[in-house]
């Protein structure tokens, strides 16, 4: 019996040991920065279109900017402001001139120095809107930018711009080397050049993208950073490989083979089987919202019966329950409630038959027949099918195209002929305000936003409302504002140019090798405070 | 030698009558042939009554019972909107067999047509012709009806149409060389020299002599034809939700694929089944028809 503990004892002490040298050996090699195997594979759900942050259109080309560029400031998860390129900033009393002081001692990938005339050319470009590019519209209120030293650069707007200075911690505000502005919009979008943690290795349209760490990153660098480092040197990851998988039980399959560390955008079905396979989890509510949009230059939805008719004919609780597993939130207002100035409507009563009568009314008894163009993920299917045995109800007869994200985007995004020879008659898609701001999210229904310069997929035009968003956008006085949003988005519930179905809960999934995934406040995968296990 | 049959004074209607009974016999010793023949008949059944037998509408959606499994008020389960997908699947059977056979017999009338005109006359035709449906002829089907698709954007009537356009060239080429080999028989000849129509002499003399390979070629391309179209409905560009296609149900089952087997099984079932006895029957078809395969030389 003795000889038996013993022997029990000794197991025991073997395993204790052997826990504890692990333990050591793995400490050892964080001292080191990143370890050489910390290679992780990212499934998306869609191709990226483009590499160069400022022509970005999807959530997609959105994943690899922040990996290769840094901005002057980001926004945390939080919604708070961390200063990147730039050390801190100084706005004048009136609004109009923003003065950044920006960090020394760094360099873009390939040699150039960061300093106030790499930020100038950068602000040049992206306040110059006869460049075209997708995402800056934004940026339009930039009216000249002056060096004033070495390290200091000063910009200067044409109005006072609420959310400017969160415009400039998104995704297009990305830093590139002035040398790959100058090669054109060819290199932009193919060959990025920035001072992020990770620099490109290979991009093949279709299969993947690769990126590998910089190893010499400013932000491993606590003197640049001024005393304490942005991250720790064993944060990060070798390389990552971003795969676009659109089909979600593939993405399922391959994170289940091993062939992939982390999945996003997951059904709650899957979701849930994941979680109880041992997989990590992560579920957000973002500032993305999915609209269901009625193009109102057209003649029938010129009539306001009908576009209530729509918004009451649509069970959006059902709809949450039946296609997200009532993950996601119910819409109370065209912004999602995590943003400033949020104001909760009456919500709209669920009722066919009045719709019914509405649709009578307005002498489209005896049906109606719409086209609607949505994207091929395989939720955004569901929804779609969803709302269209809803309509059916009411006799709206829907007919859904469900095309590629970023082929939409150029069609829809970038739509540049007359509103009213749409080829859709209502488009449903989500969108995500980058910026965190109101004048993002219900600004961009005004009559100045029409596409290709904006984001008013409903080419909704009201005066009233114009008034009220201009208001809103041009000043940095927040009772001002939040008198402003309040009547815009009561004005925006009862007129329903575009029905808000439901805000968006972002989930990914991923394996035992990564550790401190998260998404950023927008919605976008927010990798900063990963890093690799063993 | 050959003195099977009785009666040495050949007419022409009891040589149509002894052929028959000899097709018959023929085709009855292919019993895989006959199961498969009994089920299509079951299916066709199925196909012209559907919305009559089918327990519920087949978009009549009750979402308190989506994704449950068989039971007996669901024979097959419920899908994602909570729709009886047996009554769907049943009601699928009408798109695709409709689907199979209008395509092919529209293929086999355009098809035989080509092939009887340039294999009679040849000449300049006959090389134009035969090389343009050559061209078609080289992609692999399925590629082509995607590329045809793709022009004429997604929808089951344009998936039809791709079908039909790459079905064409097998019956050209396969009526062609059939009509060369005839149009030199003696019978033909005979006809000719007693001055018939060249109208006539096709429709009437070579036409039925191709009729037996165009049979089987029928049964089995119908089968084609109807993967076809649940292939294209699967990758998105045939037909739209709501329609209850099998390839389309099989494509939405994807998602559940790990927790709801029913939803994939059924609708996959039931291609499997149809597209087999295509198969099968025109398989015993050929077998029953071709002089060199059986013992009517």
């Amino acid at each position: 019996m003795k000889k038996l503990l013993s022997v029990v004892l000794s197991i025991v002490m073997i395993f204790a040991l052997a826990a504890c040298g692990g333990g050591e050996g793995g400490n050892a090699s964080v001292t080191d920065g990143v370890s050489e195997n910390a290679n992780i594979t990212i499934l998306d759900y869609a191709e990226m279109s483009t590499l160069n942050p400022i022509d970005i259109g999807t959530e997609s080309d959105q994943v690899p900017v922040f990996m290769l560029y840094d901005p002057l400031v980001k926004l945390g998860a939080d919604q708070e402001y961390i200063w990147m390129l730039a050390k801190d900033c100084d706005m004048s009393d009136d609004g109009l001139e923003y003065t950044f002081h920006l960090r020394e001692g760094i360099s873009f990938s390939d040699g150039t120095p960061w300093n106030a005339d790499a930020a100038k050319a950068n602000l040049d470009m992206m306040a110059d809107q006869s460049n075209g590019f997708k995402s800056q519209f934004v940026y339009e209120c930039i009216d000249h930018v002056d060096v004033v030293d070495d390290y200091t650069v000063k910009v200067t707007l044409k109005y006072v711009s609420a959310p400017f200075l969160n415009t400039l911690a998104i995704q297009s505000a990305a830093m590139m080397s002035p040398t790959l502005i100058e090669q054109g919009k060819q290199a932009m979008a193919t060959t990025p050049i920035g001072t992020g943690q990770y620099v490109l290795n290979e991009r093949r349209v279709g299969e993947y993208v690769k990126l590998d760490l910089n190893r010499d990153w400013w932000g491993y660098d606590a003197d640049i950073c001024g005393g304490t480092p942005i991250l720790e040197k064993d944060y990060g990851f070798n390389s990552i490989t971003i795969r676009p998988v659109s089909e979600e039980s593939t993405r399922v399959a391959l994170l289940q083979s091993g062939e992939a560390d982390l999945a996003i955008s997951l059904t709650p079905n899957n979701k849930k089987m994941l979680e109880e396979s041992g997989y990590g989890v992560v579920t957000k509510q973002g500032a993305s919202m999915s609209y269901f949009y009625l193009n109102c230059q057209k003649d029938v939805f010129k009539d306001i019966r009908v576009r209530q008719a729509i918004s009451m004919a649509i069970d959006i609780d059902a709809l949450n329950e039946v296609v997200y597993g009532n993950e996601y939130t119910r819409a109370e207002s065209p912004l999602t409630s995590s943003m400033k100035f949020f104001e909760k409507q009456e919500p709209i009563e669920y009722n066919p038959e009045k719709a019914k009568k509405l649709l009578e009314e307005a002498g489209y008894g005896d049906g109606l027949t719409l086209v609607c163009w949505e994207e091929n993920d395989t939720t955004d299917i569901q929804r779609g099918e969803f709302i269209q045995q809803q309509l059916e109800q009411i006799g709206i007869t829907l007919k859904i195209y469900p095309q590629e994200g970023g082929f939409l985007t150029d069609n829809v995004n970038a739509y540049s002929g007359a509103p009213k020879d749409t080829e859709f008659d209502c488009y449903i898609r989500g969108y995500g305000a980058d910026t965190i701001d109101a004048d993002e999210m219900i600004g961009r229904f005004a009559t100045a936003q029409f596409p290709p310069l904006g984001g008013n997929y409903s080419f909704y035009s009201n005066e009233e409302f114009d008034k009220w968003i201009d208001i809103g956008g041009k000043s940095i006085d927040d009772e001002v504002r939040q008198e402003a949003y309040s009547k815009a988005q009561k004005i925006f519930w009862d007129d329903v140019p575009a029905v808000s179905l439901l805000s968006y809960a972002y989930t990914a999934a991923f394996n035992e090798h990564i550790d401190g995934v998260d998404f950023g406040c927008a919605g976008g995968l927010y990798l900063m405070n990963a890093k690799y296990v063993e | 030698m050959f003195f099977k049959k009785k009666n040495p004074m050949v007419t022409e209607e009891n040589d149509m009558d002894t052929r028959w009974s000899d097709f018959l016999r023929n085709f009855k010793k292919q019993k895989t042939a006959v199961v498969a023949f009994f089920v299509l008949v079951l299916l066709f059944f199925i196909a012209i009554f559907c919305y009559k037998i089918a327990p519920y509408g087949i978009n009549e959606y009750n979402y308190a019972e989506k994704l449950q499994g068989p039971s007996m008020a669901h024979l097959f389960g419920t899908d994602e909107f909570g729709r009886d997908l047996f009554s769907r699947v049943l009601c699928g059977t009408r798109i695709s067999l409709s689907i199979g056979f209008i395509t092919v017999t529209i293929a086999t009338v355009i098809g035989s047509v080509i092939g009887l005109f340039t294999g009679y006359y040849g000449g300049i035709l006959d090389g134009i012709t035969m090389r343009i449906l050559d061209a078609v002829y080289a992609f692999p089907g399925l590629i082509l009806a995607i590329a045809i698709v793709a022009i004429l954007g997604p929808g089951l009537a344009n998936a039809a149409i791709a079908i039909v356009i790459f079905c064409i060239p097998t019956y050209a080429r396969l009526v062609r060389s059939c009509t060369l080999q005839l149009k030199n028989s003696v019978y033909v000849r005979a006809a000719k020299c007693l001055g018939a129509s060249d109208l006539r002499i096709l429709f009437k003399h070579i036409l039925p002599g191709v009729f037996p390979d165009v049979i089987v070629q029928y049964s089995l391309s119908v089968s084609g034809s109807i993967m076809t179209t649940a292939s294209l409905s699967f990758l998105g560009m045939g037909a739209m939700s709501p329609t209850p296609e099998w390839g389309l149900l099989l494509s939405n089952s994807r998602t559940y694929f790990y927790s709801c087997w029913h939803y994939a099984v059924f609708p996959g079932l039931a291609i499997v089944i149809t597209v087999l006895c295509f198969n099968l029957l025109g398989d015993g078809l050929r077998m029953a028809l071709d002089p060199k395969l059986n013992d009517r030389a």
